[in-house]
């Protein structure tokens, strides 16, 4: 995965983030819960009657077109189930020595690579609502930027509050160097 | 007998065929999400330790379910 990164000439990887498994786990739920729906409404509707006027019309399905119908909607979310995990494995951040570096995959074909100069950062602060994130560890870590209305939003991510403390020690560390490397001014 | 056009003929002669037809049109769309999918897997540099597993398995699936669906169409096929 790092090879798709251009990294700086020196430049270290510190710590590469992945979203929280919740996250994946609660974008799989609702697909998942509607697999299901079609089974659950055949078992309980194939042989009933419907009366329509004064006829009464038996719902039924031929075994062979049952399974054909089951198997194309499986191959279908199958698919779906193995596009979503991908989606969340491309989706990274990465904290370099220098960098944030935030890649988001939004579908096939729609990426999406920024990156942030430590320097550049103002404030991180981080998000937790709920009980499940409260209990997972997991929430979102806003990284407020100088000189620039944009703000980076890196959603689910596990353990945000190390996460923070990671990136501020690198800015603090970045911050230092510079001063250090900064020439005198003359005074007047 | 199947006559060119879209007359009571050719109807008759093709709706037999539906569910193959069927079969064939899902697997070419399938085929072809596949193939970016992969795509993504092999272009973005997933591990190899994951590949091992993740492609073996994703076809593994697919072709028990293709190979239902194909067994299911042809039963149709009349």
């Amino acid at each position: 995965m790092i090879q798709n990164i251009q990294l700086e000439k020196d430049e270290k990887v510190i710590l590469m983030v992945r979203k929280h498994w919740f996250v994946l786990f609660s974008d799989l739920i609702r697909p998942g819960i509607v697999f299901f729906v079609p089974f659950i409404g055949y078992i309980f509707l194939h042989g009933s009657t419907v009366p329509i006027g004064t006829e009464e019309l038996t719902l039924s399905l031929s075994p062979a077109l049952a399974v054909f119908l089951f198997a194309l909607w499986s191959l279908l979310f199958w698919a779906t189930f193995v596009r979503i995990w991908t989606e969340y494995y491309l989706d990274l951040w990465t904290i370099t020595d220098r960098r944030i570096i935030d890649i988001e995959q939004t579908s096939f074909f729609s990426r999406n690579v920024a990156s942030l100069r430590m320097e550049r950062i103002q404030d991180v602060t981080i998000d937790i609502h709920g009980v499940l994130p409260t209990l997972l560890h997991f929430g979102d870590l806003h990284v407020q930027t100088a000189g620039m209305s944009r703000e980076f939003v890196v959603r689910g991510i596990p353990r945000p509050r190390d996460i923070k403390n990671i990136v501020l020690q690198q800015q603090d560390r970045v911050v230092a160097g510079q001063k250090a490397h900064a020439p005198d001014l003359p005074r007047e | 007998m199947i006559t060119p056009g879209f007359d009571a003929g050719f109807l008759a002669g093709i709706v037999p065929h539906m569910p193959l037809i069927a079969f064939f049109v899902a697997l070419i769309i399938f085929a072809a999400y596949s193939i970016v999918l992969i795509y993504h897997w092999l272009k973005y540099e997933i591990p190899r330790s994951i590949l091992v597993i993740l492609i073996p398995v994703y076809l593994g699936v697919s072709a028990i379910l293709i190979g239902v669906m194909y067994i299911s169409a042809l039963a149709l096929n009349t």
